[in-house]
């Protein structure tokens, strides 16, 4: 058969495909060769000039950048381990048996998941206030704190605040994507554990836990894909400050100052970051489908 | 039988647990959307009233009323719906075709392609905007809607062909074979069967793909640089930029900008929530 003949399914799929893909090639694949082309390059603006990898050194060698990947370390473990957690045991008492208003609870929830990210940020920026915001209002009425902390302009606290919003954003996902995977698993299997006698945290141990493994893992993928690529919640509540410029707030800085250079090794760094991640996440997804 | 007795007493006293659990949780993720309602409503004496409290005394629209006439939000509210319009159209037409293909026909490279269309939607935003924003000046599209558009059509692609093609796998294949036999072209077959089957999904793909746009703040802080073409994020994040920041009006405009995202999703919500378990979500 000759290899560059079309099947006769491929001359149908063409008319339907091939818009799509020169959209996708346009619009994803030449920015990426595009970004990845000006980090070898000595003027990265022009993209001429071949300059090796010495971009990369002297970002390697730039102080913000170690301060940039701790800070995102930081970051994604400290949003992603809480909003896992919390989640997960949400999703486990909307489930138990028997609860009314299930729905209500859900719909709240989801509701809170939908609003636009930048509405989320202001919100929390209103909360967060010094002069006379909620937040500090209530820990001074509840005698925690005796003056307003400056939350979001502390160098101790503004990384502590953002990481709160995250996981207030994101744990209700969680949530939604765990009740997904309870109401697939069978109830013969725990009737049938009941019979045996096993108590709550036995069916939790043996039986809820492993069989949610794989959607577990595709949860925990996606909030650190988000948590990595994460811009306008970091941008918003706290400008990009020192102490939570994560490597995607390092990038848009860098691109600010028209440090063109530097902004298209460290994009190219956050770039490869982000897809070890993705690529794991794709490969949970395609096992779940088949 | 004093066991069994105890032992629904003790389910009893657990379920009150869990009610309050939850009632609490569902407090935290409320609580500061109601403070934004909560602040938009209060009159300017009011917000920064020492100790704050929850219900306005004097409820007012005063600060819906200066947001609405005064200032930038009604023209990026026109703007948003046009830019998330053009990207969202484009995007069911090329990305639903694509995800036909995709779930039809046999073809090399498929699986290569549709895992591709799977992983550029977790692509970084701050990655692509670089590249974006030289390749738009190189053409003459920063600062408008058109390029604000094309732009979210990389969002906005993936993710609707990702869905589609989800969804074009749950139609049968033997119904299409049918309408073929009776005679249908491939548009007919497509336009009175299966499009029509696929309506609520295809709603939901569209509404998804328009909320993305609606709510996409960090290429359109690139793209945009004046009242032509920014977006609502933007103009909502302008107002709480200044030195000193009128909240009362920030949230009025926090809360209209909100309102049709909650609308639209609540309609689809169920589609919504199916195709979150399928992967096919991006938040």
């Amino acid at each position: 058969m000759n290899r560059l003949r079309l099947t006769k399914d491929e001359k149908k799929a063409i008319p339907f495909i091939l818009p799509g893909l020169l959209v996708t090639a346009l619009l994803i694949v030449y920015p990426l060769y595009y970004i990845v082309s000006m980090s070898f390059s000595e003027n990265a603006i022009s993209r001429s000039g071949f300059a090796g990898m010495d971009n990369y050194f002297s970002l390697f060698r730039n102080p913000m950048f170690g301060a940039a990947i701790e800070n995102t370390v930081v970051w994604t473990i400290g949003t992603v381990v809480p909003a896992f957690l919390i989640g997960f045991i949400l999703a486990l008492l909307i489930e138990k048996k028997g609860l009314k208003m299930k729905g209500v609870f859900r719909s709240l929830i989801f509701v809170a998941w939908i609003i636009p990210g930048v509405v989320k940020a202001t919100a929390w920026k209103w909360l967060f206030t010094t002069d006379g915001g909620m937040i500090n209002h209530i820990l001074m009425s509840l005698g925690i704190i005796r003056t307003e902390i400056p939350w979001l302009t502390s160098p101790n606290f503004a990384m502590l605040s953002i990481i709160i919003v995250q996981v207030w954003a994101c744990a209700p996902y969680v949530m939604l994507m765990m009740t997904a995977g309870l109401q697939q698993l069978s109830t013969d299997l725990y009737e049938s554990a009941e019979l045996d006698g096993a108590g709550w945290f036995k069916k939790l141990r043996y039986i809820t836990v492993p069989l949610l493994k794989d959607v577990s893992f595709i949860c925990i993928l996606m909030l650190l894909v988000w948590a990595i690529n994460e811009f306008s919640l970091i941008f918003i509540m706290t400008s990009g400050g020192q102490d939570t410029t994560t490597l995607s707030l390092l990038v848009y800085n860098q691109f600010e100052v028209l440090n063109i250079n530097s902004a298209s090794a460290s994009a190219v760094m956050q770039l490869i970051i982000t897809m070890i991640f993705a690529v794991l996440y794709v490969k949970f997804v395609i096992k779940e489908d088949e | 039988m004093g066991s069994r007795k105890m032992k629904r007493r003790l389910d009893k006293v657990w379920t009150a647990v869990v009610y309050l659990i939850l009632t609490l949780a569902a407090a935290v993720t409320l609580l500061p959307l109601a403070w934004v309602i909560s602040t938009s409503l209060k009159p300017g004496n009011e917000i920064f009233a020492n100790p704050p409290y929850w219900i306005p005394k004097v409820p007012t629209l005063e600060n819906y009323l200066s947001v609405l006439t005064e200032s930038s939000i009604p023209g990026a509210f026109l703007n948003s719906l046009i830019v998330g319009g053009i990207s969202t159209f484009l995007a069911l037409l090329l990305g639903g075709s694509a995800g036909y293909a995709f779930s039809r026909f046999r073809f090399r490279g498929r699986k290569g392609l549709s895992l591709f269309m799977l992983i550029s939607q977790m692509l970084p935003l701050t990655v692509l905007m670089i590249p974006m924003y030289y390749m738009e000046n190189a053409v003459g599209l920063i600062d408008t809607k058109l390029g604000l558009a094309i732009a979210h059509l990389a969002i906005s692609m993936p993710l609707v062909t990702w869905m589609s093609k989800g969804y074009f796998n749950g139609i049968p294949k033997e119904i299409e074979e049918a309408a073929v036999m009776d005679g249908c072209t491939t548009l007919q077959m497509l336009s009175r069967i299966v499009i029509p089957l696929l309506k609520p999904a295809l709603a939901a793909t569209g509404i998804y793909a328009f909320i993305s746009s609606w709510n996409e703040f960090a290429i359109a802080n690139v793209l945009t640089r004046s009242t032509t073409s920014r977006t609502v994020p933007l103009a909502l994040n302008e107002f709480s930029s200044f030195y000193r920041v009128d909240w009362g009006d920030t949230m009025a405009a926090a809360t209209i900008i909100t309102i049709p995202v909650i609308i639209v999703f609540m309609l689809v919500q169920k589609q919504f929530v199916e195709g979150l378990a399928s992967g096919a979500v991006k938040g």
